[in-house]
């Protein structure tokens, strides 16, 4: 408690020593400019907006770039300074037929390349020839139409890598209980085999009661999928780090499986009780069957919003915490070595916040799907609460 | 597998309920905004000055929502 409190103090004591250095520095550089710099200064930094450029000198930091980039998905995998892993471009155009060539050609959206070009990161056609700077081509709008992008793109790649970690562990699960049986479980079996067990007997058991058998590969899939992919998501190294599951195409796709799943397995007494509900006047179903309606459509929206905003929402906190760094380095170096203390001290507690909700999330996502399949498969006897 | 029939749930015996009341709740919310949404996009055609459609589907958005909370914590 002690080293706590003044671990804290040292801390507090770091902020406040850098803030004070920078508020001099920030005095005397004001005190000795006037309007006419400071506006001179404003058009500069218009023109860095306007025009970034990653060319050596100056470039003022742009922290809604920076987390936006970091959390969206890319033509191409950046590794550190600029040093970026081209990801194959694949492209369906009615009209000009399949294309696929590296990303690498576009030259970070600089070039264009086969008829396209990247345009605020998404692959649009030009008319223009190979090599054109993209900044001045311009877009073909009915060409672009045409267009569809199936290229593999970061999330995609990261996508591939959680699926082929999660074939080598339950593939090697599957061996040992092959080989060794229903005995005591050894090796990466003995971690997964309880995890297995809380999603059949807390999650799919409790919810879905006596046909819960069905729902098990799906629901399995759904929770190791999900959870890798937010575990993945928060290791910044390389085959890790894309935002899989803060995609909101991909929890779409996977709440319009459960929808389907859904959809297809509800019984007569759910569907009675989402058109018509029993024991109801005339005059209420009116306005509550159109409600029930919307509910069969808002329940997996509402799954596919809350799993994306979870964990977008975690990796632009920390991301943030970062930019912070930055921010105040802009306005005086101390100032953003004092930061940078408070800033890591939150980005560790934000990391084990999102490490929390890594695991809650992928539970609740399995927990609510395995509700929805119960409330669809449950007879009229097995109605409760 | 191997787990005795008597092991303790690891999910807090709530969870389950604040799962299902929470449902509710964003339906509520979803269908106050469908309506409503639905309401001001019917505005959109009639041009009136007074957004009739829209106070109309935020009413009946609401009293859906009530009628469904109602019905969905009715205990049978």
């Amino acid at each position: 408690m002690k080293a706590l409190i003044r671990a804290t103090f040292l801390t507090l004591s770091t902020l406040l020593v850098g803030a004070i250095a920078a508020q001099s520095g920030a005095h005397t550089g004001h005190d000795s400019s006037h309007a006419a710099v400071s506006n001179a200064q404003l058009d500069a930094e218009d023109v860095a907006e306007e025009h970034p450029t990653h060319a050596e000198g100056h470039t003022k930091f742009n922290p809604g770039e920076m987390i936006m980039g970091h959390v969206g998905d890319e033509h191409g995998w950046h590794l550190w300074g600029h040093t970026t892993l081209p990801l194959p471009i694949i492209i369906y155009n009615t009209e000009r037929g399949f294309t696929s060539f590296s990303s690498g050609h576009f030259d970070h959206g600089h070039k264009t390349y086969g008829g396209y070009m990247l345009h605020e990161g998404k692959v649009v056609a030009t008319t223009a020839a190979d090599g054109t700077d993209a900044h001045h081509a311009a877009i073909d709008e009915a060409l672009t139409k045409a267009t569809w992008d199936v290229s593999i793109t970061k999330n995609v790649l990261g996508m591939l890598v959680s699926i082929t970690i999660m074939l080598l562990v339950f593939l090697s699960v599957a061996r040992h209980y092959r080989t060794n049986g229903l005995g005591a479980p050894k090796g990466i079996a003995r971690f997964i085999e309880p995890i297995i067990l809380f999603v059949r007997d807390d999650v799919a058991k409790a919810n879905i009661g006596p046909g819960y058998a069905r729902f098990m590969p799906y629901l399995l899939t759904v929770f190791f999928f999900i959870l890798i992919n937010n575990l993945m998501g928060l290791i910044p190294i390389f085959p890790f780090g894309a935002n899989v599951s803060g995609s909101i195409s991909v929890t779409f796709a996977l709440a319009a499986i459960t929808f389907i799943i859904t959809l297809i397995n509800g019984n007569r007494h759910y569907w009675g009780h989402i058109l018509a509900m029993p024991g109801v006047p005339k005059p209420v179903l009116f306005i509550l069957t159109p409600v029930e309606i919307l509910g069969v459509f808002l329940r997996p929206a509402i799954l596919m919003i809350r799993l994306f905003a979870n964990i977008t929402a975690g990796h632009i906190i920390v991301l943030s915490f970062f930019a912070l760094i930055f921010i105040f380095g802009e306005i005086h170096a101390g100032l953003g070595w004092g930061v940078s203390i408070f800033s890591l001290v939150f980005t560790v507690f934000m990391s084990m916040m999102e490490l929390l909700v890594a695991f809650i999330q992928a539970f609740v996502f399995t927990f609510l799907s395995a509700m929805y399949f119960g409330s669809a498969i449950e007879g009229a006897h097995a109605e409760h609460h | 597998m191997t787990a005795p029939k008597t092991r303790r749930s690891l999910i807090p015996s709530g969870t389950k309920d604040y799962m299902r009341y929470s449902g509710i709740g964003l339906t509520m919310a979803g269908c106050v905004t469908v309506c409503t949404l639905l309401g001001r996009w019917l505005d959109g055609f009639t041009g009136w000055r007074v957004p009739v459609c829209t106070i109309a589907g935020a009413l009946i958005g609401v009293a859906g929502a009530m009628a469904y909370l109602f019905r969905a914590t009715r205990k049978p």
